[in-house]
């Protein structure tokens, strides 16, 4: 697997959730992506990237173009610094929130991309790695 | 009624404010109805499990309408006051 092209964004502010989500357009269509696989991946970046920022305190978002023999795909590495989470598998359950959401980010996100990695350290921060193919 | 047809997405975060107008709006004895969505968007919200609870839906402005006079009228007439809206 190839990284063709990457770039990375930071999260400190509700204006920046909108150009990560411009951003994933971009390279999306760049990737030749049909609309309703672009649609996807960024309603989950838009989840991600307001969870990073709003449980998080703010982060970064990297994005790759993948090549991976005809294979092309789109990654998104989310970062934030914040307080971590306790129980991955609760915060993964549909509906559960420790905030005032629908608790449907985390869950939702993963049903949209094909790849779906979360890290996580209770005090240090959060990673969630999603990936999409065309 | 709200038009979303200028919206290429819809997340949890639109998701939960289109709720709480729907809300507000229900307390105020008023009805609503999100328009104009995109086919895409129909299905990305499925995907990600967002079911609008109590917001309805039509395919456009006009069946919007539609929709709005249908529940105004049959009010109208769960009320008993004879009038007919047109």
């Amino acid at each position: 697997m190839v990284v063709m092209k990457n770039d990375t964004m930071e999260i400190r502010a509700s204006d920046h959730v909108v150009l990560v989500r411009q951003a994933v357009r971009k390279w999306a269509i760049d990737l030749g992506f049909s609309l309703v696989d672009q649609t996807k991946m960024i309603t989950a970046a838009s989840e991600l990237a307001r969870n990073a920022l709003d449980y998080g305190g703010g982060g970064t978002v990297r994005l790759e173009a993948l090549e991976n023999g005809h294979r092309r795909g789109l990654r998104l590495t989310f970062e934030d610094q914040g307080p971590g989470i306790p129980d991955i598998d609760k915060a993964l359950t549909d509906g559960y929130t420790t905030g005032k959401g629908l608790g449907m980010g985390l869950s939702g996100s993963k049903r949209l991309v094909n790849e779906f990695e979360i890290a996580s350290r209770v005090g240090e921060g959060t990673r969630v790695t999603i990936t999409r193919w065309k | 009624m709200i038009d979303i047809s200028s919206l290429d997405m819809v997340d949890s975060f639109i998701g939960r404010m289109i709720g709480t107008i729907a809300g507000m709006s229900r307390v105020l004895d008023a009805e609503t109805v999100v328009v104009g969505m995109r086919p895409a968007v129909a299905i990305t919200l499925v995907e990600l499990g967002l079911s609008l609870p109590g917001v309805r839906t039509a395919l456009d402005v006009e069946k919007g309408m539609v929709l709005l006079r249908a529940a105004t009228r049959r009010r109208l007439g769960e009320a008993g006051d004879g009038r007919d809206e047109k």
